[in-house]
């Protein structure tokens, strides 16, 4: 057998070496391939990363609107915030070329102003504690109106994603206000709000009608009844020394909407606080609450229960309104739902922790459990022009 | 004899847009306007004039806890009684969208306890 030259055998040894070092990247990247089962985009500053996804990433419903899907809605925002508040979020991850734990928006076709204001409610805040560290996934394969929609209200500012490219959507589509956000009563915040949105339906020629009349809401009412909102946040949603499942930034997020097609004007406050039920046995009229009961009052308001939930808004709701030769204070739930009937069609719903509460004028006071908690409270004004 | 009248409207001399009733919670509430603005003009009643009017004019709106505080908190402090109220003290608007504030008030002095 020939013997072979050294520089052959060097030239050998460092082909199979290089050719091993292949094959294991090859399955690497199979075993890879096979965990995460597709590449996605990562946006951020205007730059653009591409990495391996997890199949495991978080898919919210098509239809993620808290009128028509509630349940599935209030469901998807509770493993959103479940994702974004654990321990294995996206930052080490994507250094590594994947990304285990992340949200998928691309598959929203229909996004409701409320909807989008909880979801950007919930990165604000994992924002905040984080610092940064939130990145936007496949932007490019978001449903224009929706990408729209959180364009407009400033989700997109959240993940520092660039808009840089023109939308095209139906004129008549949402007009949704920027989100808004604070902690203490804001009159100037809430007097903007309400200018913004009698500017939209000016804009629409739907402010008034013929004899002047407001066609939608007296905006003088709706700001009145956001300043209640505020305060409410302000005084009960985030008391001292509380544990907290999730951190808190002691703030509310509001927004308002005008959508020409639907005839239909929201305004929302939200708020990431103990929720009604939960601070209900600390009113100074909590006697009055379980008075309203009779015979039978549901023990388990006393007891932090979420099941009794829709009872306690209800019972919040009853003994609000018909307090008399009281001090005000106490009041407010019921102007808040004083302002749907300053409307000429409208509806007042109440989210909070597990409870759904719902108003229409001219309606009876309805009440349900949902399947999970909403995450705080949220008070949306609906009325139809 | 007339009577003489001092005029506060709070959209030009207190904010266009008030807010809720305290002012730890926030600018403009009722707590700040009654004890900045009305206290100081009810206390120079009988000297110089006979009679506050409050005009609403211009204001975006109100919270009932900012009147609630700005005007029940009057007979809460002590500051006026209810019978003064109306007669001393009015409230007064010449916009119809605002006048339903005009009864919340005359409502919340009525359930008022000094």
């Amino acid at each position: 057998m020939k013997k072979l030259h050294t520089k052959k055998k060097a030239w050998l040894i460092l082909h199979s070496r290089q050719s091993l070092c292949r094959r294991v990247r090859r399955n690497a990247d199979l075993r890879i391939r096979k965990q995460y089962g597709r590449e996605v985009t990562l946006y951020k500053r205007g730059n653009t990363t591409t990495v391996w996804a997890d199949r495991g990433g978080v898919q919210l419903p098509q239809d993620f609107c808290l009128d028509n899907n509630t349940d599935e809605v209030v469901k998807a925002i509770s493993s959103i915030r479940e994702t974004l508040f654990s321990e294995n979020r996206h930052g080490r991850r994507i250094r590594r070329g994947r990304i285990s734990k992340w949200i998928d928006l691309a598959s929203i076709r229909r996004i409701s102003p409320s909807a989008a204001l909880v979801l950007a409610a919930e990165f604000d805040r994992a924002r905040t504690l984080a610092g940064k560290g939130l990145v936007a996934v496949d932007v490019h394969r978001w449903q224009p109106e929706v990408r729209q929609t959180l364009d407009d209200l400033g989700f997109l500012d959240l993940l520092d994603v660039e808009q840089n490219q023109p939308l095209i959507v139906a004129e008549d589509g949402l007009r949704i206000v920027r989100m808004m956000s604070g902690e203490a009563v804001e009159a100037t915040t809430a007097g903007e709000l309400t200018r913004v949105l009698e500017g939209m339906l000016r804009d629409l020629g739907l402010a008034t009608d013929m004899s002047g009349s407001p066609l939608a809401v007296d905006t003088a009412q709706l700001y009145g009844a956001v300043i209640e909102a505020m305060e409410n946040a302000r005084h009960h949603a985030y008391p001292k020394d509380r544990e907290w499942t999730y951190p808190v930034i002691n703030r509310w997020w509001m927004t308002g909407a005008v959508d020409p097609k639907a005839k239909r004007l929201t305004v929302v406050l939200y708020d990431q606080g103990i929720s009604i039920p939960v601070s209900l046995p600390h009113w100074e009229r909590f006697p009055s609450v379980i008075r309203a009961f009779g015979r039978f009052p549901p023990f388990s308001l006393e007891k932090d229960d979420p099941k009794y939930d829709d009872t306690a808004i209800r019972a919040a709701m009853a003994v609000s309104r018909t307090s008399t030769g009281l001090s005000y204070r106490g009041k407010g739930l019921a102007r808040i739902e004083a302002l749907i009937n300053t409307c000429r069609a409208g509806r007042l719903r109440i989210f909070s922790r597990q409870g759904e509460y719902t108003y229409e004028r001219g309606g009876r006071h309805r009440a349900r459990i949902l399947p999970v908690s909403i995450g705080g409270t949220l008070i949306e004004w609906e009325a139809w022009f | 004899m007339e009577n003489r009248v001092h005029a506060i409207n709070i959209a030009d001399e207190f904010a266009v847009y008030p807010g809720g009733r305290y002012r730890k919670d926030g600018p403009f509430s009722g707590e700040e306007f009654r004890d900045d603005l009305l206290v100081p003009v009810l206390k120079g009643l009988g000297k110089g004039y006979d009679r506050v009017i409050v005009i609403l004019d211009g204001v975006k709106g109100f919270a009932g806890s900012f009147l609630d505080e700005a005007f029940a908190g009057l007979i809460r402090k002590g500051v006026i009684d209810k019978a003064a109220f109306g007669d001393k003290l009015l409230i007064e608007t010449s916009d119809k969208r605002l006048s339903i504030y005009v009864d919340l008030v005359k409502e919340y002095v009525r359930d008022a306890h000094a």
